[in-house]
């Protein structure tokens, strides 16, 4: 093989393995920022939360969707003894709020404007 | 007297008695929360013998409809009057009703609903306790503050129906809702006022239009579960 067309073949082969490894660092990238965390669902309906009580690994991202013609909202806590790990805020129907858990524990919430709209979120330890 | 025309009288009376509280109407509390829960459930059959015509289902409704509307205007008349024991007791049949009204829905759209629903409900009564007590203070702002609480309930309660049932606009039934609790307002305000006339009146014309909500529940449910209702 001639000098250039090793230098040509060396190119190449650089740039076949430049753009192989960008494409495996990519899909690194997209493995390693996809929400490794796993998500959970309540839905928000007929002024209630299901499933009324979510038993979730620390991590999880709960994503709350409201599927009422009204606002609600997700506010730690009981009515009677509001908490201060989270609230929503008030968000309507088509709207979702996520948060996530990283304690273990129990995580009771309500609805500020429908009290007796209640639920639990149960954290449990990774990998039960 | 005798001992014996006593004794007999006695019997007599204790006959009479046990016949009538046989009767319906004259039943205890208990009993009369089974009728009330039974019509409730009638709606869509749960009940034996009931009928589940479509017809069937506005009657219930607007039944149940209207003895709130009576039932809470005999509560608020008794709370204006100072009479406790009185309110107590139209309080307690209200709460019937109340259940009633829950199990009705929830036959249509399962328990859950039903247990949504109930807390939801008793809300709305507790505002107009809360305007009639206002009135009776002469506290302003909270009478103002209960009527705001009454609109924004309205709005919960047109979102409620338009979640059960998407085939009613949760505008319309807020629109009707509110309606409801302006027409009570005026039937407090009647009361506290002393105008008897005016305030039966008011009654009537609540009772009457709380048939709008119950005839467009009614008919949407029936669309919406025609396999639950005959005809």
């Amino acid at each position: 093989m001639k000098h250039s067309e090793r230098i040509i073949a060396f190119v190449l082969i650089l740039g076949g393995l430049y753009f192989a490894a960008g494409a495996v660092w990519s899909y690194s990238a997209s493995v390693d920022d996809a929400p490794g965390n796993d998500t959970a669902q309540v839905s928000i309906k007929l002024f209630r939360f299901d499933p009324e009580v979510l038993v979730v690994p620390v991590g999880t991202t709960v994503v709350w969707s409201n599927g009422d013609a009204i606002e609600h909202s997700v506010t730690s806590g009981t009515p009677e003894s509001p908490g201060s790990a989270f609230d929503s805020d008030f968000f309507t129907e088509g709207q979702t709020w996520s948060y996530m858990f990283t304690e273990p524990g129990e995580y009771p919430y309500f609805c500020r404007r429908h009290n007796s709209m209640q639920g639990t979120v149960r954290v449990v330890p990774g990998g039960e | 007297m005798s001992k014996f025309s006593k004794l007999s009288a006695a019997l007599f009376m204790g006959i009479i008695f046990a016949l009538l509280v046989s009767v319906p109407g004259f039943s205890q509390e208990g009993d009369m929360k089974d009728k009330m829960m039974k019509k409730g459930m009638e709606m869509t059959g749960m009940a034996p013998n009931s009928d589940t015509s479509a017809c069937a289902v506005r009657k219930t409704l607007n039944l149940l409809l209207a003895e709130h509307v009576f039932l809470g205007a005999m509560a608020t008349y008794a709370a204006l009057n100072g009479n406790q024991q009185e309110f107590d007791a139209a309080a307690a049949a209200l709460d019937i009703n109340s259940q009633a009204i829950a199990a009705a829905n929830g036959s249509v759209y399962g328990q859950a609903a039903a247990d949504a629903f109930l807390p939801l409900w008793r809300k709305h009564i507790g505002y107009l306790v809360d305007y009639t007590q206002a009135v009776a203070a002469g506290d302003a702002e909270k009478q103002e503050q209960a009527r705001q609480n009454l609109m924004q309930y309205a709005k919960d309660f047109g979102a409620f129906i338009y979640s059960a049932s998407p085939s009613l606009p949760a505008e319309a039934v807020t629109a009707l809702v509110e309606e409801h609790g302006k027409l009570f307002l005026v039937v407090i305000d009647e009361q506290a006022a002393g105008n008897d006339k005016a305030a039966f009146t008011a009654v009537m014309k609540a009772a009457d239009q709380v048939q709008s909500i119950a005839d467009a529940h009614a008919q949407a449910v029936v669309q919406q579960y025609p396999e639950k209702f005959q005809n």
